[in-house]
This record gives C-alpha cells, sequence and structure tokens, in this order.
C-alpha cells in the first residue's frame, strides 16, 4: 500500500504544476520516488509540525496545492487547532496524510499511538477523511482525496496487508466484499480490518461491507445496512468520531432505527505493554483469535 | 491613494465609532498599531485600492487579530467595508467579528487565536518567492504573541528560506493580556534574537508614520526576512487608555467615549 501511496504522490507531483508535498522531516522511503522524478515538489520543513499546516495553508492561498505528510499522532493530532483555523475555517484545500495511524507504532511506546484521529477532526466543518484498507482502495481514496476542493485527511494504518481488491473499484463509496443472501449479521470495516472483517464474513457465511470514506459518509452506507438485524463494526480507531460513529449517525439522522449494534474498535485506553502489532491488538481486545471467539459466540447464540 | 483619508486621527475616530454604546473591549490593543495600518494601507503596502481582492496586491495579516478595529476602520476609508458595518459593528447578525477573519474581503489572514497569521504569512511569502512574484507579504504580529512557539517555528522556516519578500511587523505595545511582557516572558532584545533567527531587523517609533515609512523602505530592498520592531504604546492617542492595560478588555461607558472623542484631532 505504501508503495501504491508513493507512486502516487510522484504522479501528482509529475502532473499538477500546483502540487507541492510537505513533510515534517518524516517518510524517509516513501519520498523516494518523488525526491528522485520531482525534486522542486518535496519540501522538508522541519520538526515542525504547527508550521508545516500553516505554510500549507499559506501555499495554498496563494494557488499551490499542498500535501501534508506526519505521522498520525503528530499529524493530526498535534496540529488540530492549526487544521480548523488554518484549513477548515477558511476551506483552504490542503490535504493531509497521517501515517501510522492506529496501533501499527505502539512497539515505540504510547507517543506513537494514535486511536483517536478521526474523532477529533471529524467534528471539523468542511474537512473529508478517508480511511483505505488495502492498496486498490487507497488508489480510489487518493484521487478522490487530492482532487476535491477541500480540505482532506487520509488515514494510513499498517500498510503490509496483501492486495484485497483485485478487480478496480470505482468509487469511494461502500461496497459488499461478501454479500450473503441472510439479513442476520453484517460485518462492516474500515482501514486496516478490511482483509480480516472479509476473512471472517466467509468463515461465518455472513455480509461484510467495506466503507472507506468515513467523512462525509455515503448515504449508501445506510440502504446497505439498513436490512440487517445485527451490525458488527471493526475498527482499528476509538468507538467515538469513527467509522462505528459514522454509520450510527446516519442511522440516527435519517430517524431510521438501528438494528442492534456490537463496535469491535480500540478501547479508551494507553498500551501498557511492547510487543507485535497482533500483540497490541490483543490489549484491545483485537487479535484475530480473540475476533474469531467473540464472532463464534454470537453467531452460534443465533 | 492620495484623495483617502487614512490618516491616523481618522482610523482613531472610525475606532472610536466602531466601539461606541460598549459594544467592544480591545481598544487598546487596536490604537496601538493605528500609525502603523496608516502607513501600511497609505503605499507602504502595494495594494489597488479599488479592489480588496486584487490578485496582483500586496498581502496585509494582522496575526494580532485583537487589533482588527485598526484594520476595518481603513477598509472603511478605502470603501471596503461599509458605514453600515461600522455603524453595527458587533451587533447581532452582522458580518464583522471582534478578531480577524479572512471571509471580510481586504482581511487576508485570519488571526485572534494567537500564532496562527504569522505561519500562514509564512506560507504565502514562501509561495510567492518560489514563483518570484514581486507580492510582498506583510503581517501585524504582537509582542506578546511572539510568546507561542509555532511563531518560531515560522521564523526559522523563514529564515532558512531567506523570505526577502517577508516583513513582520512587531506592535511591540509592551503589554499582553494580563500584564507587561518583560514580567511574563521577556522576549528582549528582539533585535538580536531576530537577527540570530536571519532576520534583518528595524526598529522605529511605531507612532511615526515617517519612521515607519522608512523602516517599510528599507524591508523592500533586504536580502532576507525583515522585522520592523514598532515601539508603541498600547491604547495610543487616547489620554486615560495609554498604558493601561485594562483597556484590553474594558468597554468604553458614555462618558470616556466622549473623552476619547474629544481628545482625536
Amino acid at each position: 500500500m505504501r508503495t501504491v501511496l508513493s507512486n502516487l504522490i510522484s504522479e501528482s507531483a509529475k502532473n499538477d504544476e500546483n502540487f507541492l508535498l510537505l513533510t515534517g522531516d518524516h517518510g524517509y522511503a516513501l519520498f523516494d520516488e518523488i525526491r528522485k522524478t520531482s525534486p522542486e515538489k518535496f519540501v522538508n520543513v522541519g520538526i515542525m509540525e504547527q508550521a508545516l499546516i500553516s505554510t500549507a495553508a499559506g501555499l495554498s492561498k496563494v494557488g499551490y496545492k499542498p500535501l501534508c505528510y506526519g505521522l498520525a499522532s503528530f499529524v493530526p493530532i498535534r496540529v488540530l487547532e492549526q487544521i480548523k483555523f488554518d484549513l477548515c475555517l477558511s476551506n483552504n484545500p490542503v490535504k493531509i496524510i497521517g501515517d501510522g495511524a492506529g496501533l501499527i507504532y505502539t512497539n515505540l511506546g504510547n507517543s506513537h499511538y494514535c486511536g483517536e484521529d478521526m474523532s477529533v477532526l471529524s467534528p471539523l466543518e468542511g474537512i473529508e477523511i478517508y480511511s483505505p484498507g488495502d492498496p486498490e482502495e487507497m488508489r480510489i481514496c487518493y484521487k478522490e482525496f487530492i482532487s476535491s476542493d477541500v480540505p482532506a485527511y487520509l488515514r494510513v494504518g499498517k500498510c503490509d496487508n496483501p492486495k484485497f481488491n483485485e478487480v478496480p473499484l470505482t468509487s469511494t463509496k461502500p461496497y459488499f466484499t461478501n454479500k450473503t443472501n441472510s439479513n442476520e449479521i453484517c460485518l462492516v470495516s474500515t482501514g486496516a480490518m478490511l482483509g480480516i472483517a472479509n476473512q471472517f464474513s466467509k468463515e461465518f457465511n455472513v455480509s461484510h461491507l467495506s466503507i472507506m470514506k468515513i467523512k462525509t459518509i455515503d448515504k449508501e452506507a445506510l440502504d446497505h445496512l439498513k436490512s440487517f438485524k445485527h451490525i458488527i463494526f471493526f475498527e482499528e480507531h476509538v468507538r467515538k468520531g469513527g467509522l462505528t460513529s459514522a454509520v450510527t449517525d446516519l442511522f440516527i439522522d435519517s430517524n431510521t432505527t438501528l438494528p442492534k449494534v456490537t463496535s469491535y474498535s480500540l478501547k479508551n485506553s494507553f498500551v501498557s505493554k511492547a510487543g507485535s502489532h497482533q500483540y497490541a491488538l490483543s490489549e484491545h481486545g483485537l487479535a484475530t483469535d480473540q475476533l474469531r471467539i467473540k464472532l463464534k459466540c454470537i453467531i452460534d447464540a443465533k | 491613494m492620495n484623495n483617502i483619508d487614512l490618516s491616523p486621527s481618522t482610523l482613531r475616530k472610525n475606532i472610536i465609532n466602531m466601539a461606541k454604546d460598549g459594544k467592544s473591549g480591545h481598544l487598546g490593543c487596536a490604537f496601538s498599531l493605528v500609525e502603523i495600518v496608516s502607513a501600511l494601507y497609505s503605499g507602504a503596502a502595494h495594494i489597488n485600492s479599488k479592489d480588496p481582492i486584487c490578485p496582483n496586491r500586496d498581502i496585509i495579516g494582522l496575526s494580532k487579530g485583537h487589533g482588527v478595529m485598526a484594520i476595518y476602520s481603513a477598509l472603511f476609508q478605502l470603501g471596503w467595508i461599509s458605514q453600515d458595518q461600522i455603524d453595527n459593528y458587533l451587533k447581532d447578525g452582522t458580518d464583522l467579528f471582534g478578531l480577524a477573519e479572512d471571509h471580510t474581503p481586504g482581511v487576508d489572514i485570519s488571526g485572534g487565536s494567537l500564532g496562527h497569521g504569522f505561519p500562514v504569512a509564512v506560507g504565502m511569502a514562501y509561495g510567492l518567492q518560489r514563483r518570484n512574484s514581486s507580492r510582498h507579504v506583510f503581517c501585524i504580529v504582537g509582542d506578546g504573541e511572539i510568546n507561542e512557539g509555532s511563531v518560531w517555528e515560522s521564523i526559522l522556516f523563514a529564515g532558512h528560506h531567506r523570505l526577502a519578500n517577508l516583513t513582520m511587523i512587531i506592535d511591540a505595545n509592551q503589554y499582553q493580556a494580563m500584564g507587561l511582557t518583560k514580567d511574563i516572558i521577556d522576549m528582549e532584545p528582539l533585535d538580536k534574537k531576530f537577527e540570530a533567527f536571519g532576520f534583518e531587523s528595524f526598529t522605529c517609533d511605531g507612532h511615526s508614520v515617517d519612521e515607519l515609512n522608512k523602516a517599510f523602505i528599507s524591508t523592500r530592498s533586504s536580502h532576507k526576512p525583515s522585522v520592523i520592531i514598532a515601539r508603541t504604546i498600547k491604547g495610543a492617542g487616547i489620554s486615560f487608555m495609554e498604558g493601561e492595560n485594562i483597556w484590553h478588555y474594558k468597554k468604553m461607558t458614555t462618558e470616556e467615549e466622549n473623552t476619547a472623542r474629544k481628545e482625536i484631532l
């Protein structure tokens, strides 16, 4: 997925004279390609996240199309007010990539743990949020993300998941990766949970819907989900302000009765021990084996 | 700009008109930068008086958005905002906020949340430098505002990239919201700090339009980013407000308003 992202960024640099990639001294290998092919479009502002966003706002005001890159713990978390005041208030269409979102860097400790990036951005007026889960979702999300005329955030979580979609996607709309005839249960995932949720849907013969655009979430999600009796969410993000909130808000806003809801999401807690990504997930009850047991209990009880 | 009255006394009268009837505080913040605004809009900045959104004009940002009544006052003289907007300032349902926001034509950069406007100005200057544009970016900051780390991040960036098209003007009125800057966070010596960060510094009497204009001319020929340290008095021009920090917050009574009007020549 990172290779796809690297190539997409390099393409933007080649094809758009106003494009600029700004980083706060992060993303070394990700930018090998753009540094080789369009070095004049690559700006390392230094280790200064506030200036990263505000400089991009200024560049946007004089006609550039800046893309800011940082680790999600810092961009957007550290610079939330810059995003709110310098980007959203003036509708400066600056694009932001938050890399390493979720638990992927928790072996480094809590400084690099970021489970609340979508939560803090969701309430802001005007910003759009994308959360792709495989290289193809990344491709279609990036295409829309980079070309829209509003501020936008691209959440990049665990990136070494295998390519899931073999057929090109045509939009960022929610789509079923597996659709059964039963309306009992639908699994719903975003981002890095795409593969495992699809795997479970096949193991347990239930439907699975992937949602890659969290804000503004497409209302088709409601049409897809309202006939199910039980929706089970999977997200490597805290429950409030992420996928679960986005979908349940759709039901509330349309006066549609919510089905039974279960959310497998990050706890509102710091990471307590070092370890692998699966270990970190296990602290939140989200390791593959833990999820399988929980799902089996639900399905056996039906 | 010859036929447009942008004199400090006229700008001060407009500020009183906006703040009348106890509508607004931040009078001290606005009065200290009146001469800076007068000089900028009278010619130091190259603007098209007929077009607030002219794409080729210089940029004027107010990072210390608390002084925005001084900017509104100039925009009114230019005809960019209306008499109605002045008369009804801060009344229900009106457009102008009590801190600078860039949805108002002529307010180029939002300010008020301190430490935001200058970094955005630096981004604009950087973009214009990359395009070899002749446009210059001016940005007014407060001497209290420069406590903010975000300002210094952008000072570093501007110095490194030698943004010669950037002029920061420090409204050095010696006060911030809760007291004297020297007692809270002493930022002096400002000139040496900025020079160490790659800026060319100019210090002048911030209530002398002539001195300000000389400094503005000098910044145009600098090969580095510039800072004008404008030594000012908070509440300048109104005797009972000068150096009295309560006028950061206080709103005028009718009696105070009448006294202030009499003091403005």
